[in-house]
Order: C-alpha cells, then sequence, then structure tokens
C-alpha cells in the first residue's frame, strides 16, 4: 500500500517531464499581468500619487505593510512603476526568468498595496497565486526563453523537470472551478433557491452585465435562467474530474475555453479570467517526450 | 535557427535559484524538499479556500487568515446575487445646480475587455471613511466645479419595481 502511494506520489509531483508547457504559460502570464497591471500606471496621478484617491485591502495586507507603502514618496512610485515595467519585458523575454518574476510580483504587491481601488480584484489575487507558483522555480523560463537560448543555444531545452510545479497549476485551477461552485449553493451563496442570472439581465444598463444579443431575451426566461445556473454549477463541480481523467480532458479543456469566453461576452469582468484561465487549462496537455530532445 | 555561440551563463545560474539548488543536492534532498513544499502548499491552499465560507462557522470563531496570499473570503465569484441593486454617482455643483458628472471621467483608466465602472468600482466613495480624501481628489480632478455631492442611489427590485430608484445624499464637498 505505501509502496503504491509512494509511486503515485512521485508520478504526480516529482517525476521529470519536459516544462515546455510552463514556458508557454509564462508568455500568458507576463500578458495577463500587463493587460491588467499597466492601465492603471498610464494615469499615476489619479492612481497611485499622492494626489490619487486610493482604497486600501486590509483583510490582504498587514497595517504596518499598508503604512510602510503608503509613505512612499512620488520619486519611488515611479520609479517602481519602471522597475515594473523592466521586469515584465524580462520575465515575458525569460531572460533572468526567476528572479524578473519575483520582481515582477514584488512590483505588483507594492502597487496593490499602495491602492487596491482598480488593481485589486479576486481575479488578481488568483494571479498573486499563480505568480507565487511561477516564481517558486525557473522552470517557466526554461523553455521559449533568453535564458535557454543563452543556456543551450536553443529556445527548447533538452531538461526535464520535477513535474510539481505544473501539477500545482493545474490543481490551482481545478480546485477554483470547484470552490466556485461551492461557494453558489452553499456558505451564502444563493444559485439554488434564487435566481441570479436572471436579476443579473434585469440589473440596470449600467451593471455589470454587458449588451450581448441575448440578454434581452433571458431577461424574460425565469425558468431557463435557472436551468442556465444549474448548468453552470454542474460544470464547474465536474470540470476537476473531467480535466483530471485523460478521456475526458480534452473536452473538459473546451469546456473551459467556452465557458471563459462566455464570460468574456456576457459580463464586465477582468480579463484576467480570459487572460490566464484558459493558458493554464492548457498546462493539462503537456507532451511526453522533450522537443528539445 | 534561434543558436548563438555558447556561453557559460554565470549570472544567469547564480539566479536560478530553487531548480539551481535542486540540481546540486542529492535526488532524495530534492525530492523529500518538494514533497514538504507540496503538503505545505496544499493544506494552505485548501484551508484558505474553505476557512470564511466554512471553517470559520463551523468552528463558531474567526480563523487566522494567511496574509498576503488567497482572496479574504474565498473563490467567491458572483456566488450571491439578488435582485437589488446600489450604485454611486457624483454631482459637481456650479452656480447652485448640480450636474451628474460621468464616471469614466471620474476614474479613467481604460481596461482591455471591459469596464471597471461597469464592476460597480465607484461604490467604494460612499464609505464616509474614503471621503474626505475623495472630495480632495474631486476637487483636484474637477476644478470647475464649486462643490460636490455623492449620492447613493439604491435600486430596491429590478424584477418587482424595474427602473424604481432611491437616491440619497451620501455627503457634500
Amino acid at each position: 500500500m505505501l509502496k503504491a502511494v509512494s509511486k503515485w506520489w512521485e508520478k504526480c509531483f516529482l517525476e521529470e517531464r519536459p516544462s515546455t508547457a510552463l514556458g508557454i504559460f509564462r508568455l500568458a502570464v507576463a500578458f495577463t499581468v500587463g493587460a491588467h497591471v499597466i492601465p492603471t500606471l498610464l494615469h499615476m496621478e489619479d492612481n497611485y500619487l499622492s494626489s490619487a484617491f486610493k482604497e486600501k485591502n486590509l483583510s490582504f495586507f498587514t497595517p504596518g505593510v499598508i503604512a510602510w507603502i503608503d509613505k512612499s514618496p512620488d520619486w519611488l512610485v515611479l520609479m517602481m512603476a519602471k522597475v515594473f515595467y523592466i521586469s515584465l519585458v524580462f520575465f515575458a523575454a525569460g531572460f533572468l526568468s526567476q528572479f524578473s518574476c519575483i520582481l515582477m510580483t514584488l512590483c505588483c504587491y507594492y502597487f496593490y498595496a499602495l491602492n487596491s481601488l482598480h488593481i485589486g480584484t479576486l481575479s488578481f489575487d488568483i494571479l498573486l497565486v499563480t505568480l507565487f507558483l511561477v516564481g517558486m522555480t525557473g522552470y517557466p523560463g526554461d523553455n521559449l526563453s533568453f535564458d535557454c537560448l543563452i543556456r543551450y543555444r536553443s529556445l527548447l531545452s533538452p531538461r526535464q523537470r520535477p513535474f510539481f510545479v505544473q501539477r500545482l497549476l493545474q490543481l490551482q485551477i481545478a480546485s477554483t472551478y470547484l470552490y466556485t461552485g461551492l461557494c453558489k449553493i452553499a456558505a451564502e451563496g444563493n444559485w439554488l433557491d434564487g435566481n441570479p442570472l436572471y436579476y443579473l439581465y434585469n440589473s440596470t444598463s449600467e451593471s455589470v452585465v454587458k449588451h450581448f444579443p441575448l440578454r434581452s431575451f433571458l431577461a424574460h426566461q425565469p425558468g431557463l435562467c435557472h436551468a442556465i445556473g444549474i448548468a453552470v454549477i454542474l460544470g464547474e463541480f465536474s470540470m476537476p474530474f473531467l480535466l483530471f481523467i485523460r478521456k475526458t480532458r480534452p473536452w473538459a479543456v473546451a469546456l473551459g475555453f467556452f465557458f471563459h469566453v462566455l464570460l468574456l461576452v456576457t459580463l464586465h469582468v477582468p480579463t484576467i479570467f480570459f487572460f490566464l484561465f484558459p493558458p493554464q487549462l492548457l498546462l493539462f496537455i503537456f507532451p511526453r517526450r522533450n522537443p528539445g530532445r | 535557427m534561434f543558436r548563438i555561440k555558447h556561453r557559460e551563463p554565470v549570472l544567469l545560474r547564480s539566479w536560478s535559484g530553487i531548480h539551481y539548488f535542486f540540481a546540486m543536492v542529492s535526488p532524495k534532498i530534492r525530492n523529500v524538499s518538494i514533497t514538504l513544499f507540496v503538503i505545505a502548499w496544499l493544506t494552505l491552499f485548501h484551508y484558505e479556500s474553505l476557512r470564511a465560507a466554512y471553517l470559520n462557522p463551523f468552528f463558531k470563531c474567526e480563523l487566522p487568515k494567511f496574509k498576503f496570499l488567497f482572496p479574504p473570503a474565498g473563490w467567491i465569484m458572483f456566488f450571491r446575487v439578488d435582485e437589488t441593486e446600489e450604485r454611486a454617482e457624483v454631482y459637481g455643483i456650479k452656480q447652485k445646480k448640480l450636474e451628474l458628472i460621468d464616471p469614466h471621467r471620474i476614474f479613467e483608466n481604460r481596461w482591455l475587455g471591459y469596464d471597471n465602472i461597469r464592476r460597480n468600482v465607484l461604490i467604494t466613495v460612499l464609505n464616509p471613511y474614503y471621503a474626505e480624501s475623495f472630495c480632495r481628489y474631486l476637487k483636484r480632478k474637477f476644478p470647475e466645479y464649486e462643490g460636490f455631492a455623492v449620492a447613493e442611489v439604491v435600486y430596491p427590485s429590478n424584477i418587482r419595481y424595474p427602473g424604481k430608484k432611491i437616491r440619497n445624499v451620501a455627503y457634500t464637498c
């Protein structure tokens, strides 16, 4: 029994495999971070300098850290913006990958602590969790990077790496779907006894719902909205299982893509969901052999 | 293609952190390190995912939150939506007349693929704690106005009373 568990554990986390998928994922993470953070840096006076209107996230940071960051003079804030741009470009290019990832993540934390009003969303918290795992090792810089080009004279690395980083990223996204579904039906969620989609489609024209073609039709179909809501919950519950079963995996990835396209089309939610989650789903599809070999 | 003259990357090697450490130690130490990290990470991840909604009510106390990582209330995307709606409106006062200010002029960030104002980001300013700093921000941003009024707009039910809204002035500056 112990031997079987040990073998299973080794296969899940310790086995060395190609890290090509992590290399592609690094590019998606860099794009996502840029797409989310750069728009806020274009309005420094309104968002981060001493003239800005700022909100503090005391649930995420400690008061001491908030107070410390808040003492930043404007020149330091502007310098941190430059550090962010440089580290983002380095990370995207895969130059000093791990170091640039850590530096970029620290910049994200800095601006988040400085003012969480625009940058701070639930999806940004998810992105920070992802960045923590991505910056844990240098594996995401193994392929399609300057690091690889310098080290191996090729964009594809011949090296294989322990699979734990990719596996944890897989588990992260699968668990996120599961817990999102769980929150909708338990705790304070009202997706079973209420009709959230129906309420959303009937919300005001300035609300979070986009003006997509079927909106006015769905706004008059409470039964259909409730059924779609149940289907969403079932989809979120089944995703972890569908993703980890080899035969259903391609369908689960396709379902995930469809779900995130629907989110993009129907709701004004941060595009982190669209830019990060589909590439993270692609981490379930990995080459068995190393293309760099 | 994409080949350059090989050079030993001393700088890269020194910055390659944990995987450089892994390369240096024996596979056994490496595997134990990874195993400990994976167990710790998964424990923390699931603890934070369950803490606010399940563990706190179960243990009937506020369990400690792991700061600097993970959302404070777990993965609560659109978990509770009801038929009421609450928004904030900001008015500029000019010659004793009120003019509604477009929220996109107040916060001018332009995002890729979505609108943060539509995510109701302006509602933060209704909190009395932020009144003073928001007034200061408005005065800098819109010097053409003599004063401002910030109002809370409540739509009691978009289903039963569509279009009905109740407006209350939260504060003026």
